[in-house]
């Protein structure tokens, strides 16, 4: 398989800099979440800040997924605090199943997420070339392979131009050259300051991360860098 | 012997399944509740008394021709109108069955032929109550038995004219509220309310945006189904066709309303068509599509009163059939906009209640 994600240079953003970085992006404080009676999530702490990779760790089940969609604006929390220091943040998500239109080509998928985040999205064109998916532009996305359709998400959740990109086990069932790519495609992102927060079950991923949070049934259990 | 076990694990596992899906199961006890209920006590094919409006300068004749018709063997409500013009109007808007002219000699009777079974009635109470008085034994019974019948509006009082163009509103009821339903359903199902969630998505966003094409689509097919009824069944149009496309507009934002609000409720598509099927049952008997309005009990018309096919039905035989002004239409289109006004917010209630649950 050809390496998955053939990124073409940066020309929207400012060129890397070490200077402006590790601000805080998102702090939660105490963040808990309930499944009817049940505690998913329980007394979370944490700081996400800019320009760095943070893995959350856990088997399946843990509660990885529920405190990324906290992140991402999708759940909230039941109990705690969420906050952006600086405030407004842009985010792009990538979920860990398919979330777009089967229906629409891949060039509709880009223009109507784009059309939803308003006049400051990434022109889709752009998004298309630097996701090397011109040639796929046209074709349904139920056409598309799984790993055309995660860089299809891919491509999508970049529109906004996040300052946080959160991804929801983004490197399973991808082959080991995709892997290389998308390991690349996100710390480039960080080096432009981006804060990039996914999930894995795997340790090897948290080990190309910045930083790591570790949880299990719902609470964090260890915390690394 | 094993496949007998793996039978009977299967039907375990099925009858399993079913117990624990309450919305298969409230439709599998609901259904014939409902449905015998509906049969059995809502619909009648004949009413209970007549309506007829007399017309007469002379007040001792129609206090004469006013005992006649409630007499045992006719049994009418009556009521009186100062002129014919006014009488034919209330005939016109549905207010009155019979029209009795009794300035003429013999008395003209105009009848709104448009539901042939109260047509049938109406005109078998005529002839019972003309056979009564066979032996006029005063001046008063012959006066009242000499009476000409004119049949308005459907000649004939055929069946196509009246149960076509009603099928114009049965069919958007059908098709909207079940398209409507799913839509929400299927983001869910599938996966991408996800990434609407997470564009910040807002539920009149969601309720307008989603229902917008559907609602031009329910045009499309209003104007398909009307378009083959003039065609194929040759249909009259008596009146405006604009005020037809009006009221289907309001209509279609009632049944998108109310299917979008299944939509936000239902947790999976399946729920969302239980739910559609739950209304349409109801709709289909109480709205006067199949059974006359007038013959149900008071509490099954209350009911009917609340359903926007009801009032469609009215607008749609009204003025392909009767002509009817845009006064009439207007009365009819008032309570289907309050139900497009109620639903639609409790669709964005329970959208905006949807959305926080996220995704599944």
């Amino acid at each position: 398989m050809a390496a998955f994600y053939m990124c073409t240079a940066r020309v929207d953003r400012q060129q890397p800099s070490t200077a402006a970085v590790a601000e805080p992006v998102v702090t939660l404080t105490a963040v808990g979440r309930f499944a009817g009676d049940r505690k998913v999530l329980a007394d979370i702490s944490l700081v996400i800040r800019s320009g760095k990779i943070h893995a959350l760790l856990g088997p399946n089940g843990s509660g990885k997924t529920t405190l990324l969609r906290i992140l991402a604006g999708i759940w909230h929390p039941d109990v705690g605090r969420i906050a952006y220091p600086s405030a407004p943040v842009r985010i792009g998500y990538v979920a860990q199943r398919f979330c777009l239109y089967d229906e629409l080509t891949v060039g509709e998928n880009l223009r109507f997420q784009g059309a939803m985040l308003g006049r400051n999205a990434m022109p889709v064109t752009r998004a298309l070339n630097e996701f090397s998916l011109e040639a796929l532009a046209s074709r349904r996305a139920a056409a598309l392979s799984n790993g055309e359709r995660q860089r299809l998400m891919l491509a999508a959740a970049m529109l906004s131009r996040p300052t946080l990109l959160l991804l929801d086990e983004p490197t399973t069932a991808l082959d080991t050259a995709s892997r290389r790519s998308l390991w690349s495609l996100l710390r480039r992102e960080a080096a432009y300051g981006t804060a990039v927060v996914l999930t894995s079950h795997e340790l090897s991923d948290g080990a190309q991360c910045d930083a790591t949070t570790s949880i299990s049934e719902g609470r964090l259990v260890e915390r690394s860098r | 012997m094993s496949t007998i076990n793996r039978m009977l694990m299967l039907a375990l596992k099925e009858a399993l399944q079913i117990v624990r899906d309450r919305a298969t199961l409230g439709m599998v006890l609901g259904v014939p509740l409902l449905q015998f209920t509906l049969f059995g006590f809502a619909v009648e094919l004949t009413p209970h008394t007549l309506s007829v409006t007399v017309v007469a300068s002379q007040g001792e004749r129609a206090a004469r021709i006013e005992r006649w018709l409630k007499s045992e063997s006719f049994g009418a409500r009556v009521s009186r109108a100062p002129s014919l013009e006014y009488a034919q109007d209330r005939l016109r808007r549905g207010e009155t069955l019979v029209v009795v002219d009794a300035n003429r000699h013999p008395a003209l009777l105009y009848v709104d032929a448009t539901d042939p079974v109260l047509y049938l009635h109406a005109k078998a109470a005529i002839d019972r109550a003309v056979r009564s008085l066979a032996a006029p034994a005063d001046e008063e019974e012959e006066s009242a038995r000499a009476v000409r019948v004119v049949e308005l509006y459907n000649p004939g009082a055929q069946t196509q004219p009246y149960l076509v163009s009603g099928l114009v509103g049965l069919i958007l009821t059908m098709t909207l509220v079940m398209m409507s339903a799913l839509t929400l359903a299927r983001e869910r199902e599938r996966g991408s309310l996800e990434s609407l969630l997470a564009l910040r998505v807002r539920p009149l966003e969601l309720c307008i945006g989603k229902l917008t094409p559907y609602l031009l689509l329910g045009l499309l097919q209003g104007a398909l189904i009307l378009a083959l009824a003039r065609l194929a069944f040759e249909i009259p149009l008596r009146g405006s066709l604009a005020l037809i496309a009006a009221a289907a507009a309001v209509f279609a934002a009632a049944n998108l309303s109310l299917g979008f609000l299944f939509s936000s409720l239902a947790r999976v598509q399946m729920q969302a068509m239980q739910m559609t099927f739950f209304f349409f049952l109801p709709s289909s008997l109480l709205s006067g599509f199949m059974f006359p309005f007038s013959a149900m009990p008071t509490w099954a018309q209350a009911l009917g009163e609340a359903l926007p096919l009801t009032h469609f039905l009215r607008i749609i035989r009204g003025v392909t059939l009767r002509n009817v002004d845009t006064g009439y239409v207007v009365g009819e289109l008032v309570p289907i906009a309050a139900f497009v006004l109620v639903a639609g917010f409790a669709a964005v209630l329970s959208c905006r209640r949807a959305l926080r649950a996220g995704p599944a």
